[in-house]
């Protein structure tokens, strides 16, 4: 009863130092681990002299086994607690976005340690380390059986380690037992099964958890070794795991072996010569002995039987006194006998043998499954076998035991042999749960998360379950303490941000920023009062051409009642409902708002949090910096670094004007230098006014663009808004090439009330922004589209422009064909488009949508972009040269198209003809000429011209479909182009064929679009089939009454439709239009007009270029081309060699050589070079070729004569004779370069040769090589 | 396993070292006209210019061009991580342009974790191409196009060089198509239209010349002092290699090797081979090393099919060879027979043997090919009516019999009456 209360005692003791949190600290870990190694480290001899009185083991065994692994363990964990402590990064699915999780280790509590005999030390301080490592308190039970290393260890852990959480109790079965019935939060248990059952059931009462670490018949399959190395191994690694740990008293030792018959007698032979020669003649030195008498006992008894006993065939002798046990080996005992199905434990070793040793997997799975199973073999298969078809804790091939100290592998069992793994990061996970965080931010919500339910967000649901994880993140990342905030904007790291603004930071220096928009924006800071907020009236536009709705606002009181300024996120489940009711939803273009006019396409500031109004002075008025009064009429200069507003009077010197370029002011000036210059203080009681953007760029308000207005059912106005956010609040966060002034435009749309918006501001792109002059505060920079999904760039710059051509032509039919009081329709239409925003933001990462097929829709494009901004983009500044080379690619656009007048008026005015004709007969133009003589380009350009006409009203609408012959699969695939083009439906060729034939033929009944259309085929030629009836159908659209079908074919050939049936060419060869090539005048104009305003090309180049390309081809692309590889060429130069060949200027100038070799580049074949470099026998080769041309006159040659020519000329000069196959190869090599025509090299003597290139090119280019062959040109 | 052998050793970091081409051609990198510099000047400029530029590389095989053009890519890939993406084509793989595409596609996706699908037809992919490539132009991305034997893709409509080049002409693309080629006309197969996008720059891959053989063979084999290997050992092996490498004996070997064929991939073979007959015992290179190597790299197959004739194959050859010059129209295994016979009877040689013996050695001989049929018609035929031709000269006969161990004197008479 005595020791009942003190084990309670104790145990209280040790959970109330637990719940104090101190186990908790890493500090504590890492003293008490650190404790735990000085202990093993100074306390190595008496450990070691425990073992000996209670095992008998010897000093280096002890070593060895117990004190070695453990000083290895607690380095590990000492090393590993670190990155162990630390949380792991967890992926969450998209449907989350924007969250985060992690799971983090957290001690379990108070734990009972329950070792065993056999290795009083190791395994009982083993799971110690990861217990400590862990953070948790614990109990420790030794066993009672070997009770001078159980003192030992008792006495240590006292005097090493922090009693007050570290106990040890030392006791028997009843101790024990007490000990169970305390509540623990695991229980670590080490032994037999029978007391492992007894642990469990007790643990059961409190739901503890268990990990049982029990034993079992751990098998040796022994295959055929041949080789007498591996024969010795072998014995030595089965000898000391079976005898030389503790004498055979482990769990994890051998405790019989399987061979195959014929190998048996072999292996015993070899297992006594190796019993002899390791432990030699009187093996109690070097082998432990039996724990106690009644195992010694137990041991005899299995020996004792009669057929066991008979099988014996090495050792056997027992030594009762001293509990010693020789090594015994036994042949072939009964399988049913007690050695063969209970774990010996001990040093007995029976040998069963197998007809084949690939029946050890069943003999292994009928036993229970074992703690360890070993393998000696150099079989891969039966490896490979004995790994997929049993079951064991570990097995190991060609050796034993090493698993026990291997950290980066688990230890543990499976089945009978126990439960629970431990060892190295293992232990610590053992002994620690794994706590599961998930954030999530107020920021984006799904609207069908919630009721009412419907269909609807059923098949949301469905879409969106599909998780699809993020593959950017490793599962296993660790997360450091202060891992920089990635996804969602959170005020409190802006706020950091903002704080740390002032201490010295990486800016991007002047020089650099030189180029950037900044400088083109001289920002004068002028500013008028704007009239304060007065109560106003709203007027709105309609979208549809109403009458102008006005409204007074609600009073003042109330709205800041109802005026939380929340960042609201409502969804369309709201109108959902409205929508239910028979109510609807009205949609504006203009809204005019508390005094602010709003259309679609604005930007504007809106209110972030509830306090945001904390500094809500008037934000229209930047104060300066330095003296805080307003601008008032005197002139402020702004910092092109931090943006603040300094009177031209406050500074110091006092600035008189504003200066030309960039200005900086000292205070950032002095920060970069590295000195530390604080702003001034504001006067007391004053605090410092911030304007609207600057809480817009330390997140105070978030900036949005509206892409719709409504008003709701009940009366409020919403718009739904498409967020900007600032470079900080990217994943890269800010990288030094940002702007000061720069803003992204994300893809996360949001419906906010209009009652949240500010105000105006103006967010542009770059070159806009480079335009606007004193346009306020409130302008930013917005050049990149942000994907708050895949946290990647994207310009936006190209697809603006090219949305804006759509809706320019799109629009215009809405308001045609759009019932403009039916704003129902409107509506769903807004509805479709919100649906499919959703589910394309929210499952088509989900779904497998490939992303090349789906009949021309492309999917998933949305996840490319830049992770970051690449710095050459921005921080690059363009020399003449650079420019000089953009400007001629050949995809830069010009911005007109000179020398084609004539050609434009032409194309113009047939267009125009065909169009504005008011039976607008179906016509027919070819088009022909040489490539690059700018056939396409005039087409489109004419398009282009009459498109903006269209737009001004002058001319009728039309649609027009673009096709290249060339990029068709085939050209029956046309139809469908045709088809695709003007109805935007995909269907196969022979069903948009016979709509085609309906559309143009059949009068227009449907009325449908009765627009003209204008057909413009690249290529035409490609489209020519074997009967032309691709051709013909097309060609015989125009000539049907009301077709209104223009078609401009375009191709290179002039006399096409001469070529084509005469039923064709009737139909297309009336109207035709002919693109000259250029000539130079022309060209040196197309290459000047280019590159008008950049210094960079002398005049003599471009005109040499010019002539040279008019004089081949008069391909105007090839003059561009030569004129941007000389600039590439002359920049490569400079870039070399920096100094040498600038002029006085310091500027390169392209001139005569570069376009030289660029031309040469082109238009030179390298035969010449090629042959020049190559191999004196080739150059012997082709000279008896020329030779052979003019002995002959034939141009063709065999190789026979070649060769007998070859040789001549070798042994007549001295030269070394080839042989034949040598000379044939080298006549292969030059055929294959093309220099020679010849046939295939199996033909040998047989084979044609033919030179490819006029053989004085081939004179010229030998004549050169006299060094090496000067006797070559008296042959030629 | 001898890895502590420093020769051993030594033996691995050479074999190594040839083996791969970015060492090899590392050589080539560091002067500003090296093939190299230009090559990589065009791409990175690309990248960094978001331009659009197509490259010819062309020169004889073994000159590196593909080698240079992946050094370029690896340096260009660390340089700007995430912007380029490399999309390579074989012209023997994909010339045909349905398959190209769908490639194209392919790695286009496995490169952006796209799904891909092989149902798409040849309009989606193209049109996807034509996305990504838009797409990417927005994301300052730059894909490189190689296309290997690039004169394979000239072949039929050149629809995808077509469309390639095409898409480079608008602006939003940023595209290098990089071709290699070993035909010297490669640019000339183009199509007149193709011609007109293609950008017309040219790489010329030449043969190194003798002085940068000499110094690609120090590159080479020169030990690394900052290796593994002994110091000691290492300062010996290049002492006694930068012995070797000025011995007459060695640049004779050298001459004899460039004598045929100077390219790089043909230089490599032969050091390979040399550094293969390095002694292991002595642990350093010797100019029997190189002398040795030198057969092994210059094979003669047909001297050497000829060497291991039997004779009556032998007298096959001389009889064939005597009806060549009687310069009787036609010659198939009968009148072979004829000649044979007529050449026993003459001399009365012992080696005479029966006729399906005789047809068993003439097939033999068809199967080395040292004969032929003279067409391919007349395939029912059997072999024996057939024509044949001989397809090895007097000379290399003449050789062969001589070389041959166990040649009859009376062949040997026979070739030399001839003669």
């Amino acid at each position: 009863m005595d020791s009942d209360r003190e084990i309670g005692e104790s145990v209280r003791e040790v959970r109330q130092t637990f719940s104090s949190g101190k186990t908790r600290e890493e500090s504590w870990r890492r003293a008490q681990l650190k404790k735990l190694l000085s202990l093993l480290l100074e306390r190595e001899d008496d450990i070691c002299k425990a073992l000996g009185q209670d095992l008998g083991k010897h000093h280096v065994e002890s070593y060895r086994d117990e004190v070695g692994p453990l000083i290895k363990s607690v380095n590990y964990a000492l090393q590993g607690l670190k990155k162990w402590m630390s949380g792991r990064k967890a992926d969450l699915p998209l449907a989350a976005f924007p969250a985060s999780a992690e799971l983090v280790s957290e001690p379990l509590g108070v734990v009972l340690i329950i070792s065993s005999w056999n290795f009083p030390f190791g395994l009982c301080l083993e799971p110690l380390i990861g217990a400590i490592a862990a953070g948790n308190a614990v109990v420790i039970k030794p066993s009672e059986l070997s009770p001078a290393s159980s003192s030992v260890l008792a006495d240590l852990v006292h005097a090493y380690l922090d009693t007050t959480a570290i106990k040890i109790i030392q006791g028997g079965v009843a101790v024990g037992e007490q000990l169970l019935q305390q509540k623990w939060d695991k229980i670590f248990f080490t032994g037999s099964a029978k007391v492992g059952r007894i642990v469990m059931t007790a643990a059961a009462n409190y739901l503890t958890p268990v990990a049982l670490e029990l034993g079992g018949k751990c098998p040796a399959v022994v295959d055929v070794l041949s080789s007498s190395w591996d024969q010795k191994i072998a014995m030595k690694r089965i000898l000391s795991a079976k005898f030389g740990t503790c004498a055979g008293q482990a769990c994890i030792a051998i405790d019989y072996i399987l061979v195959e018959k014929k190998f048996s007698t072999t292996l015993v032979e070899l297992l006594k010569t190796a019993i002899l020669s390791m432990f030699g003649e009187n093996p109690k030195a070097n082998i432990a002995r039996i724990i106690n008498k009644s195992h010694f006992s137990r041991l005899r008894n299995l020996l004792i039987e009669p057929m066991v006993r008979n099988s014996i065939v090495h050792g056997g002798w027992m030594d009762e006194d001293n509990l010693f046990i020789e090594p015994t080996v036994l042949f072939d005992p009964p399988v049913n006998s007690g050695i063969m199905s209970e774990e010996i434990f001990g040093p007995l070793l029976p040998i069963i043998t197998l007809e084949r040793i690939e029946d050890s997997i069943e003999f292994i799975n009928a036993m229970p499954r074992p703690l360890a199973i070993y393998a000696f073999t150099n079989n891969e298969g039966l490896k490979k076998k004995l790994s997929s078809r049993t079951s064991s804790g570990s097995i190991v091939f060609n050796d034993a035991i090493i698993q026990y100290v291997a950290d980066s592998l688990p230890f543990g069992g499976v089945g009978e042999s126990g439960f629970g793994r431990y060892h190295g990061k293992f232990s610590f996970e053992m002994f620690s749960h794994d706590k599961a965080i998930a954030r999530r931010s107020f920021l984006v919500d799904f609207w069908f998360r919630y009721p009412p339910w419907n269909h609807h967000k059923l098949q949301l649901f469905k879409s969106a379950y599909v998780f699809d994880y993020q593959p950017i993140s490793s599962p296993d990342r660790v997360i450091e303490p202060l891992t920089p905030q990635t996804s969602t904007p959170t005020t409190n790291l802006r706020r950091s941000l903002r704080l740390t603004s002032d201490s010295p930071q990486p800016t991007p220096a002047p020089s650099r920023l030189k180029n950037s928009p900044h400088s083109a924006r001289k920002t004068l800071k002028t500013y008028q009062n704007v009239a304060p907020y007065s109560p106003t009236t709203i007027s709105i536009t309609p979208a549809s051409p109403q009458p102008t709705e006005s409204r007074k606002k609600r009073k003042p009181q109330d709205n800041q009642a109802s005026g939380i300024e929340k960042r609201r996120v409502l969804r369309s489940d709201k109108c959902r409902n409205a929508n239910n009711k028979g109510k609807k939803r009205v949609y504006y273009k203009k809204v005019v708002y508390d005094g602010g006019e709003f259309a679609a396409g604005d930007d504007v500031y809106v209110k972030r949090r509830e306090d945001g109004s904390s500094d809500d002075e008037d934000p229209e008025v930047e104060e300066c910096r330095v003296c805080f009064k307003p601008a008032g009429k005197r002139i402020m200069i702004e910092c092109d670094d931090c943006l603040n507003g300094f009177h031209l009077t406050c500074l110091k010197p006092p600035l008189k004007e504003v200066p030309e370029g960039d200005w900086v002011c000292n205070y950032c000036e002095a920060r970069k230098s590295g000195k530390i210059l604080k702003f001034p203080e504001p006067p007391k009681g004053k605090k410092r006014a911030r304007t609207a953007r600057e809480k817009l760029l330390s997140s105070d308000l978030w900036a949005v663009r509206i892409e719709s207005l409504w008003k709701e059912v009940d009366g409020s106005y919403w718009c739904r808004a498409r967020w900007y956010i600032i470079p900080e609040e990217t994943a890269v966060g800010r990288q030094p090439h940002n702007l000061r002034r720069e803003l992204y435009r994300t893809n996360d749309f949001a419906d906010i009330e209009m009652e949240s918006i500010i105000r105006h501001c103006y967010v542009m792109s770059p070159k806009e922004f480079s335009k606007a002059v004193n346009d306020g505060d409130d302008v930013f920079l917005c050049e990149y589209e942000y994907d708050i999904q895949w946290h990647s760039f994207k310009r936006i710059a190209g697809i603006d422009k090219d949305e804006d051509d759509d809706e320019g032509a799109d629009t215009d039919d809405d308001w045609n064909s759009c019932d403009e009081s039916d704003s129902a329709s409107e509506q769903d239409i807004e509805y479709d488009d919100e649906s499919k925003i959703n589910l394309l933001s929210l499952t088509s990462p989900a779904h497998p949508v490939a992303a090349n097929s789906r009949k021309g829709r492309i999917f998933g494009l949305q996840r490319i972009g830049a992770r970051k901004i690449p710095e050459h983009v921005r921080c690059h500044k363009q020399t003449d040269l650079e420019k000089a080379k953009a400007t001629l690619l050949l995809a830069t656009l010009p911005k007109s198209l000179p020398c084609r007048d004539k050609e434009m008026d032409e194309i113009t005015t047939f267009i125009k003809g065909a169009i504005c004709d008011e039976q607008c007969l179906g016509r027919c133009l070819y088009i022909h000429g040489v490539p690059g003589t700018g056939k396409t380009m005039s087409v489109l350009a004419v398009m282009r011209n009459l498109k903006s006409e269209v737009d001004a009203g002058n001319i009728k609408p039309y649609c027009f479909v673009e096709i290249n012959g060339l990029k068709l699969a085939s050209p029956e695939n046309i139809y469908s182009v045709i088809y695709e083009g003007l109805s935007g439906h995909r269907v196969g060729w022979k069903k948009a064929l016979h709509f085609l034939n309906e559309r143009f033929s059949d009068e227009n009944k449907r009325g449908k679009d009765t627009r003209p259309c204008v057909l413009l085929i690249d290529e035409l030629d490609l489209l020519v089939t074997r009967n032309q009836s691709v051709l013909y159908n097309i060609l015989d659209w125009p000539n049907k009454p009301n077709s209104k079908l223009i078609v401009i074919g375009i191709a290179n050939t002039m006399d096409l439709p001469e070529k084509l049936l005469p039923r064709i060419s009737s139909r297309m060869g009336i109207q035709r239009l002919c693109f000259g090539p250029y000539n130079y005048q022309q060209l040196q104009e197309i290459i000047l007009s280019r590159l008008k305003g950049i210094d960079a090309f002398e005049k003599l180049a471009i005109e040499f270029a010019s002539r040279k390309v008019a004089a081949v081809s008069g391909d105007a692309r090839r003059a561009l081309e030569i004129c941007r590889r000389a600039a590439e060429l002359a920049d490569y130069r400079a870039k070399r060699s920096p100094l040498s060949s600038t002029d006085a200027a310091g500027k390169i100038m392209v001139g005569m050589a570069d376009v030289e070799s660029a031309i040469k580049e082109m238009f030179q074949a390298p035969h010449i070079q090629v042959i020049r470099s190559s191999s004196k026998l080739s150059k012997i080769f082709l000279a008896a070729m020329v030779h052979e041309l003019y002995k002959t006159g034939m141009a063709e040659t065999t190789f026979e004569k070649l060769a007998m020519t070859v040789s001549c000329f070798c042994s007549s000069n001295g030269e070394m004779i080839p042989g034949y196959d040598a000379l044939l190869k080298v006549g292969c090599k030059l055929g294959e370069c093309r220099i020679l025509l010849c046939e295939a090299g199996t033909r040998h003597k047989l084979q044609k040769l033919q030179l490819n290139y006029p053989s004085d090119d081939v004179t010229f280019a030998l004549k050169d090589s006299k060094e090496d062959l000067p006797w070559l040109t008296k042959y030629l | 396993m001898g890895r502590d052998n420093p020769a051993e050793q030594a033996k691995i970091i050479l074999r190594s070292r040839i083996s791969s081409p970015s060492f090899v051609f590392s050589f080539f990198s560091n002067s500003p006209d090296s093939n190299y510099s230009k090559l990589k000047y065009i791409i990175s400029s690309s990248v960094t210019e978001a331009c659009n530029n197509s490259v010819l590389l062309l020169g004889p095989r073994g000159c590196g061009k593909v080698a240079v053009l992946e050094i370029v890519l690896e340096e260009l890939l660390k340089e700007h991580p995430d912007m380029i993406s490399v999309i390579r084509l074989n012209g023997l793989l994909h010339c045909d342009n349905n398959c190209a595409l769908k490639e194209i596609a392919r790695q286009l996706c496995l490169e952006h974790q796209l799904q891909f699908s092989k149902m798409a037809s040849y309009d989606d992919n193209s049109q996807f191409l034509l996305s990504m490539l838009r797409e990417c132009g927005l994301a300052h991305k730059t894909i490189v196009f190689v296309l290997d034997e690039f004169d394979l893709f000239t072949q039929g409509k050149q629809r995808l060089l077509y469309s390639l080049l095409d898409a480079m002409q608008s602006i939003t693309s940023q595209a290098v198509v990089v071709g290699v080629s070993c035909r010297l006309d490669a640019d000339q197969l183009l199509e007149k239209r193709v011609r007109s996008r293609f950008s017309h720059r040219k790489l010329l891959f030449l043969p190194p010349s003798r002085e940068d053989v000499q110094r690609l063979v120090e590159h080479i084999l020169l030990l690394p002092t900052d290796s593994s290997l002994p110091n000691d050992y290492t300062a010996a092996f290049n002492a006694k290699l930068l012995k070797i490498l000025t011995d007459e004996k060695f640049k004779g070997i050298i001459d004899t090797l460039c004598y045929s064929d100077s390219t790089v991939g043909h230089l490599l073979r032969f050091l390979f081979s040399a550094i293969c007959h390095m002694d292991i015992k002595s642990g350093f290179l010797s100019v029997d090393n190189f002398r040795s190597a030198l057969p092994s790299i210059q094979r003669q197959p047909k001297m050497e099919g000829l060497k291991d004739c039997s004779v009556l194959e032998l007298y096959i050859l001389v009889c064939m060879r005597r009806l060549e010059v009687k310069e009787l129209e036609l010659c198939n295994f009968n009148s072979i027979m004829k000649e044979y016979k007529s050449i026993h009877d003459a001399f009365q040689t012992s080696d005479y043997y029966a006729r399906n013996v005789c047809l068993r050695a003439f097939e033999h001989l068809l199967e080395r090919a040292l004969i032929s049929f003279e067409d391919n018609k007349g395939h029912g035929q059997s072999a024996e009516f057939r024509p044949v031709k001989l397809l090895i000269s007097w000379h290399e006969l003449h050789q062969g019999l001589k070389s041959h161990r166990s040649c009859p004197a009376i062949l040997h008479k026979l070739m030399d009456r001839e003669g």
